[in-house]
Order: structure tokens, then sequence, then C-alpha cells
């Protein structure tokens, strides 16, 4: 074989090819492992990247599976491992395994929600505390040790969905992230106090999953942005999460509510709260009843700035389900003074929700844009054509803006979402 | 600083943002003697020639001996390319922690036409025999070029990507000298990657 036709890639140093392999999917990657002695040796010499939900979905995520990568892998430190494991055999086998890595990155671990959830070791991070910067666990038990006898000292990012761990040890492990910047608290089982020190902290998401107690950002002195979900601000506010006691640099407070119109939000709450500053709806836009009750939510809300609504309207309705349903103009106070953005996701173009849109335009005085995001692309005619249904009643904002954008995992999401608020109640 | 003209060499025009970037030319040398100039700015997308050109060592021009004339051309021609493209995307490197919501895709300067622009420069820019990718691969590594390099590294690892390894060690030239027990050995160990 002549020189120049020769086995150029060789000549690469073992760094090198490392780089390459590592730009492989994980199956590739170790499938390089084969092609000759020195090779063998360059795929386990890479940290390993196993994202079992994204790229690598194909791989399967049952216990056996991310066993055998995990072994094949060998010693060396892994970058990122992101799994959500539909099984539970060999689980402590693989977690065993996963305890004696480093892990440099990030760590997502997502346990199954209906099964028993596992105990994850006490020596999970062992050799990962000083570097992790991404840690997110869902489903599973809690050593109370875990990030505490090592604190995680790089972490930036920590999010617990539906795990089990003493109120006590989560207030220590949050403690000792001296780097963390976003929290997420989510189900965080029997959690009722919440108390958290974090320098550094800058935003907040709580979802309770008994009612809160205590609710105090005292320790969190650079917090900018908190944001609760089904929670019962009704009371929380105004002893226990209470305005006066924010941080200074607090500039956002977003409620999130599940949908008015189902039989999980039972109570017709009465009195404002001045302290939410976003509001994110969930809406069918059925019928009128149901925008009256959005409309009347608006008005208990009177420092509103910012509106979300997540559209899951699926079916066209007809006109006679709406009738008259607004309240008289200018008794909304956001509506009149504060409410600067109103973002719909998920449009479909129903009578309910162009009937809904057109009220805010005509009565939001503040209003500097309203985007509406779809799911499917639409034509610029149907696009012009639901801009003058909407602009129809007129602008209370002559600056404000409406614009359309299409999203391409809307209709997924919207389709998640739908079934997954027919169990949330706010608590 | 007044602007210097055009550069004969430069193959593209480049927006230079800020205004306080100085257009002094720098003269890299390849390893076969021939001369080739870069804008400043364009030069310092190498962190190897940043370096050079803070410690004082670029004045009679930076001789670069790992670095062949074809290679050094077709170098500073992404550097141009790129350089203006940088600054902007410096900008937009926020804090990891804030990549892990879903990220509405609204951070980026250059508009969808330039965006276009530069991926098909690129992958025009990679599209040559395997000697020259290496030897590309290898330059990029040397001068700390991270996009450049990370662009080749990509374009070897589409070539392998979905090609079985009888392929992969044919398209290289790669010598397998496993023994077969040896080779048997590794498949079995790791089946769940030789298994379709």
């Amino acid at each position: 074989m002549e020189a120049e036709e020769g086995d150029r890639i060789s000549l690469l140093p073992d760094c090198l090819l490392g780089n390459i392999v590592s730009l492989l999917p994980v199956k590739n990657a170790a499938c390089t492992m084969v092609l000759s002695r020195r090779w063998r040796r360059i795929w386990p010499s890479v940290p390993l990247d196993l994202d079992l939900d994204g790229s690598n979905r194909n791989l399967g995520s049952d216990g056996h599976s991310i066993l055998r990568i995990l072994s094949s892998h060998g010693d060396g430190p892994i970058r990122r491992f992101h799994a959500t494991v539909s099984a539970h055999k060999a689980t402590s086998s693989w977690l065993q395994i996963l305890s004696n890595q480093r892990i440099d990155d990030s760590l997502v671990l997502k346990f199954v929600p209906h099964a028993a959830h596992p105990p994850l070791p006490r020596d999970l991070l062992r050799f990962s505390a000083n570097v992790l910067r991404h840690l997110e666990l869902h489903c599973c038990c809690l050593d109370p040790q875990l990030g505490v006898t090592l604190p995680l000292h790089s972490l930036h990012y920590l999010h617990l969905s539906n795990v089990v761990i003493p109120e006590t040890s989560l207030h220590s492990m949050i403690a000792g992230c001296l780097a963390l910047r976003k929290l997420q608290l989510f189900r965080v089982h029997n959690l009722r106090r919440l108390v958290p020190c974090s320098r550094n902290l800058v935003e907040v998401y709580i979802r309770p999953h008994v009612p809160l107690e205590k609710v105090s950002f005292s320790g969190t002195p650079n917090l900018e942005s908190i944001v609760l979900l089904y929670a019962d601000i009704w009371r929380l506010c105004p002893d226990i999460f209470v305005k006066d006691a924010l941080p200074p640099k607090v500039r956002k407070v977003a409620l999130t509510l599940p949908m008015l119109h189902s039989p999980n939000f039972v109570i017709t709450p009465k009195r404002s709260v001045s302290i939410i500053t976003t509001l994110i709806l969930n809406m069918k836009f059925s019928d009128g009843e149901e925008l009256r009750k959005a409309a009347n939510m608006l008005s208990l809300f009177p420092c509103l700035q910012v509106l979300q609504i997540w559209c899951l309207a699926f079916e066209w309705t007809d006109k006679h389900a709406f009738g008259q349903w607004q309240p008289a103009a200018d008794t909304i106070m956001c509506l009149n003074e504060h409410l600067k953005y109103v973002e719909l996701h998920g449009y479909y173009g129903t009578i309910g929700e162009v009937q809904f849109a057109s009220f805010l335009m005509a009565g939001a005085k503040a209003l500097r844009a309203m985007q509406i995001l779809h799911g499917s692309k639409l034509r610029d005619e149907r696009i012009n054509t639901m801009k003058s249904l909407i602009l129809k009643g007129g602008k209370a904002s002559s600056e404000a803006q409406l614009s359309f954008a299409w999203r391409s995992d809307i209709p997924t999401v919207r389709e998640d979402l739908d079934s997954y608020l027919r169990q949330v109640r706010i608590i | 600083m007044a602007a210097t003209p055009a550069d004969a060499s430069s193959s593209s025009s480049e927006a230079v943002v800020g205004g306080e970037k100085s257009n002094k030319m720098i003269t890299l040398i390849s390893s076969d003697g021939e001369s080739f100039e870069a804008t400043e700015e364009a030069a310092k997308m190498s962190v190897t020639i940043k370096h050079m050109i803070e410690d004082g060592c670029a004045d009679d021009g930076i001789p670069l001996p790992n670095v062949p004339a074809k290679i050094l051309s077709m170098v500073i021609e992404y550097c141009n390319k790129h350089a203006a493209d940088a600054d902007d995307t410096n900008k937009h490197v926020a804090d990891p922690a804030d990549a892990d919501e879903d990220d509405d895709n609204n951070n980026n300067n250059a508009s969808a036409g330039e965006k276009e622009d530069l991926k098909s420069f690129d992958a025009s820019l990679v599209a040559v025999d395997q000697a020259t990718l290496f030897d590309i691969i290898l330059a990029a590594n040397f001068l700390s070029i991270k996009g450049l390099l990370d662009l080749a590294c990509q374009k070897v690892a589409d070539d392998i990507k979905d090609k079985s390894v009888e392929e992969v060690r044919e398209i290289f030239k790669i010598e397998n000298d496993f023994t077969k027990e040896e080779e048997e050995a590794v498949r079995k160990e790791n089946a769940w990657a030789f298994n379709e």
C-alpha cells in the first residue's frame, strides 16, 4: 500500500481520535473499539456522553441495557448521563457502577412514577461532588447524606421531582451547593417548610406536594424569579408567602393554575393577590362561563404584567356557547395599568380563543405585545384573517403589537399537558 | 485607528463590530516558507496565535512549521469568514445553567441568511480528500481553533457514522491487528453495540 494512500487517520494522536469518536452516536462510537488494537482504547478514554432520552434513545433504557453500556465503557469519566428508566431490574447494579465513576457535567435520572421509588446509594456522587454541574432526579428516594457529607460545590442546576428526602437534608444539600443558580422542587414529598439558604440562587420553581406552612427567601439575597406551580396562592398570601419579605432583586413572581373549568379547581377565590407578576393559565375555551372565570381571575391579580395562556382547545365550538361573558369595561385593574405581555401557546383559532384575545387587546391599556404561538404552519392569508378578527374590538394600547409564530413542539406539548392536567389540583 | 485598505488575501468582507478592533495585518509563514496575511481579528481566532500576538512575538511574522501552505490558506479562509460571526457568538455564551431549560430559539444576531451562508461555506471547506481533511484537523488542533477542529472532526465522524466496521477499515485503510480470537472477544463483550 502506498504511503499516500495508507492509514492517514492513524497519524492523528489519540486525543484527536477521541474527539472524532466523541462526536459519534454511542453505538457507533463503541463499535470503533473493534477497528484495531489502538482503537480499542479510544472510546473508553473519552468521557461517556450518554443521553438515553435524546440522541441515544435507540439504545433502550431498561436496567440491563444501561448496565451493558456502562460496563463496556469501563472506568473512565462520564460527561453526561441522562436516562428515563423504565424498569427496575438491575437498577442497583448500574447505580453501583455509576457511583464508582466521576460524572463531570450532568446527571439526569428519571425513574417511572408508578413503581416504587428506588433508593439512590449514599455515595452515588462520591467522585462527582466537586465537578457535577447539573443534577435532575425523579421518583426516587434520596439518602439523607447525599450532597450533604460531600457538598456539590459546582452544581448550577438542581431539579428534584417527586422524590423522598428529609426536609433538613434537602436544606443542607441546597446550602452546600455554593454555585447554585436554578432550583426546581416539584412535589418533593412532605416538604412543608422551604427556607433555602443559597447566595447565588437566581431562580426557584416550586410545586407543592403538601400544603406549605412556611416559605422564606431571606437566605437567597440574589433571587430574581419565583415560579409557583399549582399552588394555592390564596392560602399562602399574605401570611406564609410575604410580599414585603421578598429579596430586593425579585422582579418576577409567577403562578401557574390548573384548568379553571375543571372539578380540580374547586375553590372560587375572591381575594386579590398583588404579589403575582406573571400568570400562567390553562384553558379549553369551551364556553362563555370559562371565559368569564378567566376574566374574573385576571381581576384578582392587580399587578399582573405578563399573562401566558396554554390553549387546550381541540375541537371547534358553537358560538352560541359563548353569549355575553365580558365584564364591564375598566373593571380589571391589571388591564388598566400593568399588563404588558400576553402569550397564547397552542392557539387553535376557535371562537373562544378569538373572543378572549380580542377582549384582552381591547382592554389592556399598557399592552406592548401579544404573541400567538401555534403548532401547525399557517398560510399568510389565514394569519391575516385571524389578526383582523382579534383586532376587531380595537386596541386599547396604540403601541401593542400582535404577532404569530409557529413552534414545532407545540402539538406534543399540548397533548401531554391536556392529559397531565386532568389530575392536577392546587395545593 | 485608521482602517487599513482591504487586503487581497481576504476572501470575504468582514463586518467589524464595535469599531475598536485593530485592523492590523499579521503575517503567517507556512512550513514551506510561503507568507500569508490576515487581519489580527481573524488571526486571533487561533488561541495559539492570539497568545503569541499578546506576548509580542508576532512582529516579524509568525512561523508555523507544522502547517503547509495549502492548509494554511484554507485555515485563514475559515478565520476570515468566522471572525465577524465570532463576536456575536461570544455575546451569547450564556451561563450553561440557562441552557437547561428549553430555550426559545431567539438568541442569535446573525440573520437566517447569514447563517445559511456560513453553513454552506463550512460544508464546502471540509468537502476535501481524506489527507487534506486530516491535515486540517492537525492544523486546527495545533493552532487551537475550536470551531474549525469541531467542524473537521464532525466531518470525519459523519463519514464513519452509519458504516459497518469493515467499511470504515476500508475507507480509512485501518489495519486490523487483532487476532481472530481477540476480535471475537471484543465483539462479544460489547454485543449491545454490534447488534442491529
